[in-house]
C-alpha cells in the first residue's frame, strides 16, 4: 500500500481545512510559480558526484565500473586491490554506498536467468529491479510471496538490507532466498545455499554489502495471485483496538499514524480470485495524497499555529477505499515524493506500545512533522544480521520530506526505539555503532569473523561501515 | 567535465538519426526514466516529445546534463539512475529528446 493512493485529495483536504489563509498560501506555492532550481551536488574537478535518491548521501567516486558478466567481475577483483562499493537503485538512506574510490554498478546483471517450474524457485541477476522482477514473474504465472511497497530497489540491495513488506506470516525478501552466488574480494566465486557454504549463506542473505559482490539470487516464489486492498481511517483508540485482530486475521496488515492527529489509517490485504479482482478492479489511482501532505507541510511551515487544526480536520475527509489487482500492482508503488526515513524493528509483542509512544511523543514534544508513521509486521528468520533474527518484529518507520530537517526528529524517535531493543533497518538512517549491534545480534561475532575471512583487506568497508565494523 | 561535454556535443552532432540506439540505453531508460518521462509527470518533459524537449535543449545540452547529474525541480540527482555514468546520462537525454527510434 502506498499512502499516495489514499482518497485524501488536495481539494478535499484544503476544503476541509477551510481556512482562507491556508487556501491563499497554497495557491501561492503552486507548481507554475515554483522557481527552477538545481537540487543536488555538482561535479568537482571533473568528477561526477554520486547521490542517493533522497539526496542525503553524496560522494565523488574516482572510478565507476560496470562489469559485463561474472568473468569480468572476477577479473576486476583479482587485478585491483582498492576499495569498492556496489550500488543498486540508490534507495538507501544510510551511508552504505558512498565511496570516493570505485563505485560498481551491477546493471549488466539483470533479468531472470532460470525458472524451476517444479519447485517455483527463480534465479535473477543482482541488479534486477523489483518492479521488473514482478512484471517478469507475472508473465510466467508466478508471484513473490511478499513484496515491499516501494519496488524500485535492485534485488541485491533489497536482500543486503533485509528489505520487507508486511504480514505476520511472511519474512523479509531475504528469507525467501534459497541460493546465491557471491564473488569475494579476492575474486573467488562462492555458490551458497542451505547445503553449500551454509555459513556464508546465513550471513550473505543480509550482508550490507560487506562480504563481497552478489551476482545472482535464487528465491522461492509461488503461483501468481490477486489481492484486495482495503484502507480505512479510524479514530486512534478505535484503530489500536482493531490492530491486533487485523494482524492475525489478514494476509497482510499495516497502519499509518498521522502525527498531531487523532486518527490512524488501517490497511489490510487479502488474496482474492481472478474473477473477483477483474469484476472490481478500480480505475487508475489518483496519487495525490503525498502531494497533499507536502502542501500541508508547506502551509504548516508558513503558519505553524495552524498545524493542529489542519491535521485534525484533514483525516476526517478520508473514506474507505478498496483496490483489486495482480499482486505486483497492489504491492508495488513508485514514490515520486522524496523523503528521508528511519526504521526500527521492535519485538512484535511490543509493537503497538512503541507505536503509541511514538505518536504520543511527537504530540507531547511538539515535533514539527506531519509525515505519516508507517507500522508493519514481519515474521522471524534465521539470518545472522536480519532485523528479524529469531524475533518476530513490528517495524516502525518515521519520515520527513527530503528538504526538511530530519535528524532532531529521528533522534527523538531513536531514543524510543532503543527502549524497546529496536534493531535499525540497515538501509535507513540510524546512529548505531558496533558496540550496540553486538548487543542486538547474537551472531555478531560469527558474522565479523566470516567477513574478515572473505575480505581480509577490508576492500568493501567504506566510512559508514567503519563505524559498524571498526576491526 | 568541460572536455567531456565538448566530446558529447561533438559525438551528438556527428550522430545520424538512422543509427540504432544502444539496447542498453533503452534498458536504462525503461528502468529509470520511463517512470516520470514516459508520460511527463511532475513537470518532466515527455520522452520523444520534440517540442517539449526543444525548449530544454535551447538552454544547452551541458545544462541538461548538469540537471540530470545534480537533480532539478522534482527530478532527483542522477534522475532515478543511481548507477548511471555521465555517458549514460548523455545517451539517455539524446534518446528521450529525439523521435522514438525503437
Amino acid at each position: 500500500m502506498d499512502i499516495k493512493n489514499l482518497k485524501l485529495t488536495r481539494r478535499q483536504t484544503i476544503k476541509a481545512a477551510t481556512v482562507g489563509l491556508v487556501a491563499s498560501t497554497v495557491s501561492a506555492t503552486g507548481c507554475s510559480s515554483t522557481p527552477e532550481q538545481v537540487s543536488g551536488p555538482v561535479p568537482i574537478n571533473g568528477i561526477m558526484p554520486w547521490s542517493n535518491w533522497s539526496g542525503n548521501q553524496v560522494s565523488y567516486p574516482a572510478e565507476r565500473t560496470r562489469p559485463r558478466n561474472i568473468d569480468a567481475l572476477v577479473k576486476l577483483l583479482r587485478e585491483t586491490d582498492g576499495k569498492i562499493r556496489a550500488v543498486g537503485a540508490g534507495h538507501s538512506f544510510s551511508g552504505l554506498v558512498p565511496t570516493n574510490e570505485t563505485l560498481l554498478s551491477m546493471a549488466r546483471f539483470r533479468g531472470i536467468s532460470h525458472i524451476n517450474s517444479e519447485t517455483k524457485e527463480v534465479t535473477a541477476g543482482a541488479g534486477t529491479r523489483l518492479a521488473a522482477l514482478g512484471d517478469e514473474l507475472w508473465k510466467n504465472d508466478l508471484g513473490m510471496i511478499n513484496m515491499p511497497d516501494i519496488n524500485t530497489q535492485a534485488l541485491a540491495g533489497a536482500i543486503a538490507t533485509s528489505t520487507h513488506g508486511t504480514g505476520q506470516k511472511f519474512g523479509s525478501l531475504s528469507s525467501f532466498v534459497t541460493g546465491l552466488t557471491l564473488v569475494t574480494a579476492a575474486g573467488e566465486v562462492l555458490k551458497c545455499s542451505a547445503t553449500e557454504n551454509k555459513d556464508v549463506f546465513d550471513a550473505a542473505r543480509c550482508n550490507i554489502g560487506s562480504l563481497g559482490i552478489i551476482t545472482d539470487i535464487t528465491m522461492q516464489m509461488r503461483d501468481s495471485y490477486y489481492l484486495k486492498e482495503r484502507s480505512e481511517m479510524l479514530p486512534i483508540d478505535e484503530a489500536f483496538e482493531k490492530m491486533e485482530e487485523l494482524r492475525l486475521a489478514k494476509r497482510h496488515f499495516e497502519a499509518y499514524g498521522l502525527p498531531h492527529a487523532n486518527h490512524v489509517l488501517l490497511i489490510e490485504f487479502d488474496e482474492v480470485t481472478k474473477e473477483e479482482s477483474d469484476a472490481k478492479q478500480a480505475d487508475a489511482v489518483s496519487g495525490d495524497a503525498y502531494e497533499t501532505f507536502r502542501t500541508l507541510a508547506d502551509v504548516i511551515e508558513a503558519m505553524p499555529f495552524l498545524r493542529g487544526a489542519v491535521m485534525s480536520i484533514a483525516p476526517r475527509t478520508v473514506g474507505v477505499e478498496e483496490r483489486y489487482g495482480p499482486w505486483n500492482k497492489i504491492f508495488g508503488n513508485v514514490r515520486d515524493m522524496r523523503f528521508n526515513e528511519m526504521e526500527y524493528t521492535v519485538p512484535a509483542e511490543d509493537g503497538l506500545a512503541c507505536f503509541r509512544e511514538v505518536l504520543h511523543t511527537i504530540k507531547e514534544k511538539n515535533i514539527d512533522v506531519i509525515f505519516p508513521i508507517e507500522y508493519r509486521y514481519i515474521k522471524e528468520d534465521d539470518i545472522w544480521l536480519s532485523q528479524f533474527y529469531k524475533r518476530p518484529g513490528a517495524a516502525i518507520s518515521v519520515h520527513n520530506f527530503h528538504d526538511k530537517p530530519y535528524m532532531p526528529y529521528f533522534a527523538e524517535m531513536e531514543a524510543i526505539f532503543d527502549r524497546y531493543q529496536g534493531r535499525p533497518h540497515w538501509g535507513k538512517v540510524h546512529n548505531k555503532t558496533e558496540k550496540e549491534f553486538a548487543a542486538l545480534y547474537p551472531q555478531w561475532e560469527a558474522f565479523k569473523e566470516l567477513r574478515q575471512r572473505l575480505d581480509p583487506n577490508r576492500r568493501f568497508i567504506n566510512k559508514h561501515l567503519e563505524t559498524i565494523f571498526p576491526v | 567535465m568541460s572536455q567531456k561535454i565538448f566530446l558529447w556535443a561533438l559525438l551528438s552532432s556527428a550522430s545520424l538519426t538512422s543509427w540504432a540506439t544502444d539496447p542498453f540505453t533503452i534498458e536504462l531508460y525503461q528502468t529509470s526514466c520511463n517512470i516520470c518521462h514516459g508520460v511527463g509527470i511532475g513537470g518532466a518533459p515527455a520522452s520523444f516529445d520534440i517540442e517539449a524537449w526543444s525548449e530544454r535543449l535551447a538552454k544547452g545540452k551541458d545544462v541538461l546534463l548538469q540537471h540530470a547529474i545534480s537533480g532539478f525541480n522534482g527530478m532527483p540527482p542522477l534522475g532515478m539512475c543511481s548507477d548511471c555514468t555521465q555517458e549514460d546520462l548523455v545517451d539517455l537525454i539524446d534518446y528521450m529528446s529525439k523521435e522514438k527510434s525503437q
